[in-house]
């Protein structure tokens, strides 16, 4: 045990740690925009959607307790990371640049820390307004289940609630932006070949996943669906 | 001047054949067993490729090292600069190499002005170099086979030279380097980086210990030793501008010498022909381009004076390849030592290019013509950008100006067969001593002499002497001799802190510098040395009346240190002159103009000079003692070299 | 050419420092940086001013000593190039240039520009070596090593150990330091006994010297005089994962 400690206590362990929390929650995030979509095909496909996930029971909630531990455990090594950078270099540049080039820094990157804190805030409230929300039901085939397709329609109608939205998820687009190709570089899974393609895959799935969880809102804000 | 062999000078070569002796020689060293190496403390002053392995190799045998540099960290040292590449005799390629012929070639090339024996076995110890760097890690070029590749060098008719990129001398001191820190990991060699030597300490005649400044605090402090170990380069800085890095310096080996030790052949200096020429008085230090690129470049000048015209413009017939003309059989790849005379005549006569008229044109424009400029590319495309960086102007389409600037001395400590100098205990290795190169050295020789010396040579006859000496009482860094050296130190640094004067450090090795160049320099005259001794000492009474040194003694200062170091090159400088007038022949990088033929060729004097000279410190104002060692040429035939 | 300089001034790391307005009115395009500062001291001494320190070698890019940063850039705004290898024709006539030291927790100050980068001989005493000792290994040419690995040690082992990798960094991180060296020895089959104690003694290491974490900037490589790619911090990462067996 004391083996596994030291090797999540290391500047590698740590980041070997930060990419697989990273990866495991970007995997969630891509099931979860999966389930989003099949508001498009209709109340009851995702009102079943949401009723066979709770029908999991027990497993449900490993799976729910596994993503918080993630969620905990990759927010606190973020935090502790950004941390140390302070204590790292006590005295600041007076002028500070970044060359460009092969540099990865950018307003993605830079931001990482305060996307990262956002989006923990906003995984609270959104808690609240699904997960631990009180549905109305509705019977679909007999079976009656958690209509969450009407609490969807009845939140995004909102326009300050639709906004707050589409700002996170643009956030959560950045946050991915550098983080999944950081992942990567993390895991070690790298070599100069791969790093632009990598770094070129992770810009589009962030870009896929920031547009596909926005498009919900805008959908149902607009009542094209 | 007085001039004697009064038998100081000692060779310690061992008898018998020249191939038997390094063997022989080893058999009959005494040794210190293991449980007594641990008592010894060996003081090592510098970390370059010589300090490194030394230092690294002693303590691996389980003696206390401590290890001195004067920068940071020993990974800077200048070895780390060295481009080409490290001889050895394996003869991987096949060609017909062998220990004798690299022997052969490297004491022809230094013009039979170094110790045979020396020579040869810097010569077989060179494969067993190579064998420890790979082991190392070193990451030596390799064929697609994954052996080793080799390429030709300095106009060897064999390809003997290994090489990492142009980075060859950088990736020998990592290896050494991280040979040395294993070492201080396991607290055998403990490091005193930012430390510079500025006093030997004797005790009865013996090297018992140094005294440095802690280059971070002012400090003066003490390090008794068993031994001391100096390997703190060569003295090339004393023209100003060199190739050298711009800490290099001849403190060190110049304490040594004023506490007794000989300093052999200080007068020769290696000129390498192809640098990049001097821009401006601003100018700080010169920049080498390797000799590889006289394989494809064409060195020319206008023919007619004052043709101000730009180069391309120059039309064929009004041009002079003037080495082509002048050395048919090597054109272009004629020695640095001749192309670096032929560079200088033509621009004396008013011919040199550019703003200031000191370089020449080295034209690639007939061998892109010839190979397309993809292959110069592949073969110089890095020489090239560091060029178009220098100077701003594209090779490819522009000539490059070129002109010779000082680069190795050959000249150092004098040593026996041992490596020690005449100060019993105090031994010096590299480029330091003057061992190897003779008078001119070759292309990738350097590197090996300064690892054969520290890997192979050092831990051998450093036990003859640690051996002889177990039961010699300890001397601690209380001794009176201890205290003197560090008072005369002390003294010296406040004498010239307190001179207050109104020149900077800068004006006076700028002013010595321009006295070396001109006088002692490429080309030297007896008149021209004997009015430079008068006008050195001159600028060095100057210097300690009028130089001004910024700051305090008790921080970090580095024109303070600098100071002290050209201190020690006003008295250098003026040796090496004497040493020039002294010697009234034409070897190697020494030309003397009163010793040529009637077409400017150098003539030795094998009759009266081959010998080592040898000058022992008198005392102030009083003229240095020359001491000569014959040099018995026993197993080659000196030959005049022709490169016609 | 006239150059405003902003230099860093500091005594020592316990008095504090500030940023000194210096202006130059006759600088030459042809001068390297360095040079200009020479010429500035040489001014500053002869006006009876205390010269600016500042560590520097070889000038030409290969010892690592020089480690300025201008305008916020480690070594400047040109990639591949040590701040001794720029020249001044690469600014125009009346720029302002900011010069401030490599600063991070692990390089104490000493004065004005000059640093301790120490920490990094104390990664290399960590395990940055074969432990080979002198006398008679194998012939050279007993152990081949393919071209592609040797090139790709070759390129680990151009690193000139500058420190501006850590300069750069927000989080102030030796990884590429660290990484090129783990890198250069994991690509080589010299030394293999040792890889797994090597890369968890000098992660180790780099970590109690005080650097940070490195968050994957790669600010380190765009700066890197050596052209050092952050794969080798990669290299190093697997290196890790695969020394778990040696981590106590």
């Amino acid at each position: 045990m004391s083996k596994a400690a030291t090797f999540l206590n290391s500047q590698v362990g740590r980041k070997i740690a930060t990419g697989v929390t990273g990866l495991g929650l970007v995997l969630f995030i891509i099931v979860h925009l999966l389930g989003n979509l099949a508001y498009f095909a209709g109340p009851e496909a995702i009102n079943t959607y949401s009723y066979t996930l709770h029908q999991l029971g027990p497993m449900l909630w490993i799976v729910r307790l596994g993503l918080l531990a993630f969620f905990v455990y990759h927010a606190w090594l973020g935090l502790s990371i950004w941390l140390e950078r302070r204590r790292a270099r006590p005295e600041k540049y007076e002028v500070y640049a970044t060359r460009g080039g092969a540099s990865r820094q950018s307003w993605s990157s830079n931001s990482m820390i305060l996307t990262g804190i956002l989006l923990l805030l906003f995984v609270i409230t959104h808690l609240n307004t699904f997960a631990f929300y009180d549905f109305a039901t509705i019977t679909h085939g007999g079976v009656e289940m958690h209509d969450v397709h009407a609490r969807l329609t009845e939140v995004f109608l909102h326009p300050l609630y639709t906004v707050y939205y589409v700002v996170i998820m643009v956030l959560l687009g950045m946050h991915l932006r550098h983080g999944v190709w950081s992942a990567f570089q993390s895991l070690g899974w790298m070599s100069r070949k791969t790093n632009p393609i990598i770094y070129s895959i992770a810009f589009v799935l962030a870009l896929i996943i920031a547009i596909g969880f926005i498009g919900l809102p805008i959908s149902i804000y607009f009542q094209l669906v | 001047m007085t001039v004697s062999n009064n038998g100081t000078l000692n060779s310690r070569v061992p008898d018998g054949n020249l191939q038997d002796k390094w063997d022989n020689h080893k058999n009959n060293l005494r040794l210190v067993n293991p449980a007594n190496k641990r008592k010894f403390t060996v003081l090592v002053v510098g970390t370059g490729l010589a300090g490194a392995s030394a230092a690294a190799s002693l303590a691996e045998l389980g003696y206390n090292v401590k290890a001195f540099t004067i920068l940071d960290s020993p990974r800077r040292s200048h070895s780390i600069a060295a481009q080409g590449g490290i001889n050895a005799a394996k003869n991987y390629p096949n060609d017909g190499d062998t220990i004798w012929r690299l022997f052969h070639d490297t004491i022809k090339g230094g013009d039979y002005r170094s110790r045979e024996a020396n020579v040869y076995r810097l010569a077989q110890v060179s494969n067993s170099i190579i064998d420890q760097c790979v082991a190392q890690g070193v990451p030596f070029a390799r064929e697609y086979g994954g052996l080793l590749d080799n390429r030709s060098f300095g106009g060897a008719q064999v390809s003997r030279t290994f090489y990492a990129r142009g980075q060859t001398g950088q990736q020998l001191l990592l290896g050494a380097y991280s040979a040395m820190m294993r070492q201080v990991a396991t607290g055998k060699i403990q490091m005193f980086p930012r430390r510079e030597m500025l006093d030997l300490v004797k005790v009865d005649g013996k090297a018992k210990g140094i005294v440095t400044r802690n280059l971070t605090t002012g400090e003066i402090e003490r390090y008794a030793g068993d031994a001391v170990l100096l390997c703190t380069g060569g003295y090339g800085n004393v023209y100003y501008l060199s190739t050298m890095a711009k800490n290099c310096n001849a403190t060190a080996i110049w304490r040594c010498y004023k506490r007794g030790a000989q300093f052999g052949n200080p007068s020769f200096t290696q000129i390498h022909p192809t640098c990049i020429p001097v821009s401006g008085k601003y100018q700080s230090k010169l920049t080498l381009m390797s000799e590889s690129l006289r394989n494809d470049g064409r060195v020319w000048v206008p023919m007619k004076k004052g043709d101000n015209r730009p180069p391309n413009e120059i039309p064929e017939e009004d041009r002079d390849y003037y080495l082509e003309r002048r050395y048919p059989s090597f054109g272009n790849l004629a020695p640095r030592d001749v192309s670096s005379r032929s560079a200088k005549y033509v621009c004396d006569e008013g011919r040199g290019v550019g703003k200031s008229g000191l370089a020449v044109y080295m034209d690639f424009a007939d061998s892109i013509k010839r190979l397309g400029a993809d292959v110069i590319r592949a073969r110089y495309g890095n020489l090239f950008a560091m060029y178009e960086k220098i100077t701003a102007e594209n090779p490819y389409e522009v000539p490059m100006r070129i002109f010779p600037a000082v680069h190795f001395t050959m000249g150092g400590l004098w040593v026996d067969y041992n490596l020690s100098s005449n100060i019993p205990g105090l031994y010096v290795l590299g480029e330091a001593n003057f061992a190897d190169h003779g008078g001119n050295r070759l292309g990738a020789s350097a590197l090996m002499q300064g690892l054969a010396d520290g890997y192979f040579v050092i831990p051998y006859t450093l036990s003859d002497y640690l051996a002889e000496n177990l039961h010699s009482e300890k001397i601690g860094t209380d001794h009176e001799a201890f205290d003197k050296a560090e008072k005369e130190t002390t003294d010296r640094i406040s004498k010239l802190l307190n001179v207050k004067g109104k020149k900077t450090v800068l004006d006076f090795h700028r002013e010595l510098g321009d006295l070396m160049w001109d006088n002692v320099g490429m080309s030297r005259n007896r008149e021209n040395l004997e009015s430079v001794i008068k006008k050195i000492s001159e600028l060095r009474e100057e210097f300690w009346k009028d130089v001004n040194i910024p700051g305090e003694n008790n921080t970090l200062n580095k024109y303070l240190e600098y100071a002290l170091r050209v201190a020690d090159y006003m008295e250098l400088g003026e040796l090496m002159a004497r040493d020039a007038l002294d010697r009234e022949e034409s070897c190697g990088g020494h030309f003397r103009e009163e010793h040529q033929t009637e077409d400017g060729e150098a003539v030795r004097d094998d009759e009266n000079f081959s010998n080592v000279s040898s000058w022992e410190y008198k005392g102030e104002d009083k003229e240095p003692e020359k001491h000569v060692e014959d040099l018995n040429f026993e197993f080659v035939t000196p030959t005049q070299r022709s490169y016609k | 050419m006239t150059i405003h300089l902003k230099i860093w001034r500091q005594k020592d790391s316990n008095t504090p420092g500030r940023l000194v307005d210096y202006t130059l009115d006759d600088v030459n395009p042809d001068m390297s940086f360095l040079e200009m500062l020479d010429w500035l001291n040489e001014r500053l001494m002869n006006e009876g001013k205390e010269p600016v320190e500042f560590d520097h070698d070889c000038r030409e890019g290969i010892c690592g000593s020089c480690n300025l940063v201008l305008n916020g850039m480690a070594h400047g705004p040109y990639e591949a190039t040590a701040v001794c290898q720029l020249h001044m024709r690469k600014y125009k006539d009346g720029d302002t240039i900011v010069v401030e030291p490599w600063r991070a927790k692990a390089f104490p100050m000493i004065k004005d520009l000059v640093v301790d980068r120490s920490a990094f001989d104390r990664i290399m005493a960590a395990g940055g070596y074969i432990s080979v000792n002198t006398g008679a290994p194998a012939d050279a040419n007993a152990i081949p090593v393919d071209k592609y690995n040797a090139d790709l040690a070759f390129d680990y082992a151009a690193c000139i150990g500058c420190g501006a990798c850590v300069a750069a960094c927000p989080n102030s991180s030796a990884s590429l330091f660290t990484g090129a060296k783990i890198s250069q020895l994991a690509h080589l089959p010299q030394g293999n006994p040792e890889r797994k104690r090597r890369v968890v003694r000098m992660v180790d290491q780099m970590a109690e010297e005080g650097f940070g974490d490195c968050s994957n900037y790669a600010e380190c490589e765009a700066v890197c005089p050596a052209e050092i790619s952050i794969t080798s911090i990669a290299k190093m990462r697997r290196e890790y994962f695969n020394a778990l067996s040696e981590i106590e």
